[in-house]
């Protein structure tokens, strides 16, 4: 069997769509967010999807990097238009491939036009040095963006998840070394570790492209939040997001189980290292981490 | 749904063999099982760079007690992996760590406390788990590892990037698990290269300095497939004296050099091709012979890259000079 290099018949697609019909941009992403999961990733993609200077792919995760886009997704694509359309048609293309393609996956951001795109996919916290590097030297300008949220408020907001979309078995909240245990699923572990993954990330990027933005500036001044990330990425901070508010944060009304203050001290006293790590490493609001655990 | 925690002598403090007796999961008594409850050693991989070779020699080693399965997979994928061979079921330790490690499985979470009870059955002997998967692990569950079990001795099997692309190519292909595709187009050999499987165990730089962050360099050894084809004796000896096993004692009927894999098919490789993975990998040929050193010094002279490296040599000399200068 022999594998066709799959872009050169993109002009067409499977639906006999031209994509000539739209304005093409420059075959990359202008940035991607790596993560954290649970630390305002939904937020941005919300914010960045209305915002005039972007245009947004109709998925909020790729996941190319890490599963080469082979998930299952639980909401379906936006579908607004066609150009929607023909991106994910392109995803799927893409994704029935065995081999990392980062041409074809450039290629999905030509739909962006003249606007910005990206990549908003918290598993890319979880990528080796190999693939980090490989996507930083083939998209060398790509901006680079991680929200950091204190590692014991947002494993409780994973475990939470995971337990009500029954990814993991259900755990007593109550019970601390129950709670202990379900810190020790890899899952959880590989997204705990915030100063890991910087550290990861900064080895291969330029200081200028990659940036650290904190979720308790999205709890305390998301407007003001908003704004850091708009200029970052080139933005103008000054046009709203359509009628969406900064403060407006769909996911929070979540069921959340009660973390009793025995529970609390427990992943605290687990993630101790990496609270002080955090500290040190992130600087920022997660200088005052380690002191709301007594450390 | 509530867990029960499998071993309730458990405290959380014992490190590497303090604790030698207890009751699996079975309420089986393990007194005849005097081992410390945790491996001696892991074998980090590489895929493709004579791990197999290595299972076989220590699993008659008189010294050693190894798992009735080369590749537990367990700190990578908690024992979840599809098994292309049946394991070994000589005794009944064997079977109790199926058993054992059956029960692993069925868990969500890394339970490094029971996994290192799986060694039980070592009694006093020395014993490991050789998965080249754990070479893709992340510093986070690395850390863990090391933490759990300090003393842990940690190998790895270096093999010239271009050489073991290609075997694993091969395998992949000999097993299914890579589409056949046509071996004498370099592009396409270029693209296959870049299947994730594959990218991410062609970096040994990069697992070396992972592991090298959180072992102990007195517990980390790397040591070469170059060494496997010219001096298998040699390498024998070198490794059992790391592990602590008596490298005069013979593996049962079974000689250094004997090497059930070597035989495999593999893909032919054309000069062209070659040339064409070794630019791919040029910068972490370059790599290696800064970074294990050892054989893989000469590693990029095969392919052409020896002027290159002369020239960063020399680079890095005249950085030493200036240093020297203005130290002086």
């Amino acid at each position: 069997m022999r594998v066709a290099w799959p872009l050169r018949s993109h002009r067409t697609c499977k639906s006999g769509r031209q994509a000539d019909s739209f304005p093409r941009g420059e075959a990359q992403p202008d940035f991607i967010c790596i993560g954290g999961q649970k630390a305002g990733t939904s937020w941005l993609y919300h914010q960045l999807t209305v915002h005039p200077d972007f245009w947004m792919p109709p998925v909020k995760e790729l996941y190319y990097f890490d599963s080469l886009s082979k998930i299952k997704r639980r909401l379906p694509p936006r579908c607004k238009d066609e150009r929607d359309a023909l991106f994910m048609e392109k995803l799927d293309q893409l994704s029935a491939r065995a081999c990392l393609d980062l041409v074809g996956y450039g290629k999905l951001f030509e739909l962006k036009g003249a606007l910005l795109s990206g990549d908003i996919s918290p598993s890319y916290s979880m990528l080796k040095d190999d693939l980090v590097e490989q996507v930083i030297t083939h998209f060398p300008n790509l901006k680079v963006i991680f929200l950091a949220r204190d590692p014991v408020e947002r494993v409780w907001s994973q475990l939470s998840m995971e337990a009500r979309l029954q990814t993991i078995p259900p755990f007593d909240p109550s019970d601390p070394d129950e709670v202990a245990r379900s810190l020790g699923w890899p899952g959880v572990l590989l997204r705990s570790h915030l100063s890991k993954i910087v550290a990861r990330w900064r080895g291969y990027l330029r200081p200028d492209l990659f940036r650290v933005f904190f979720f308790d500036d999205l709890e305390r001044d998301p407007a003001r939040l908003r704004r850091c990330i708009l200029s970052f990425l080139g933005a103008d901070p000054d046009k709203p997001s359509g009628r969406l508010r900064a403060d407006n944060k769909s996911n929070v009304a979540k069921d959340k189980p009660f973390l009793s203050a025995t529970v609390r001290s427990r992943i605290a006293q687990f993630f101790e290292q990496e609270l002080k790590a955090c500290a040190a490493e992130l600087g920022g609001p997660a200088k005052h981490w380690p002191a709301r655990y007594g450390f | 749904m509530r867990w029960n925690w499998p071993f309730k002598s458990r405290d959380g403090n014992h490190r590497n063999g303090d604790r030698r007796n207890g009751d699996d999961h079975n309420g089986r008594e393990l007194d005849d099982f005097s081992g410390d409850a945790c491996p001696d050693f892991l074998c980090v991989g590489a895929q493709k760079a004579g791990t197999s070779w290595l299972y076989r020699q220590l699993e008659p080693h008189p010294d050693f007690w190894m798992p009735p399965l080369k590749e537990l997979h367990y700190l990578d994928q908690l024992n979840r992996t599809k098994r292309f061979h049946p394991p070994r079921c000589g005794d009944e330790r064997d079977t109790s760590f199926l058993e054992s490690m059956e029960n692993l499985r069925g868990r969500f979470y890394l339970d490094l406390e029971s996994y290192g009870r799986l060694f039980c059955h070592k009694g006093p002997l020395l014993s490991g788990d050789v998965s080249p998967a754990y070479s893709t692990l992340n510093d986070e569950i690395i850390e863990r590892v090391v933490d759990r079990f300090p003393n842990l001795k940690v190998i790895f099997l270096a093999r010239d990037p271009v050489e073991r692309a290609w075997s694993q190519l091969s395998m992949g292909t000999r097993l299914g698990t890579i589409s056949p595709f046509n071996i004498t187009d370099p592009e396409e050999v270029i693209r296959n290269l870049l299947n994730p499987g594959v990218l991410i165990r062609s970096y040994p730089s990069k697992v070396v300095a992972r592991w090298k962050r959180y072992v102990r360099p007195e517990n980390f050894r790397v040591f070469f497939f170059d060494d496997l084809k010219e001096n298998p004796a040699k390498l024998r000896r070198s490794i059992l004296r790391f592990l602590g096993g008596d490298p005069d004692k013979p593996s049962g009927g079974l000689r250094p050099h004997e090497n059930g894999d070597a035989g495999r098919d593999k893909l032919r490789l054309t000069a062209k091709v070659r040339a064409r993975i070794a630019k791919f990998f040029e910068e972490e040929l370059k790599a290696c012979a800064k970074e294990l050193g050892g054989p893989a010094k000469s590693w990029p002279a095969r392919y052409g890259f020896s002027l290159l490296l002369f020239f960063w040599d020399l680079l890095d000399d005249i950085d030493l000079l200036f240093w020297c200068d203005w130290m002086a």
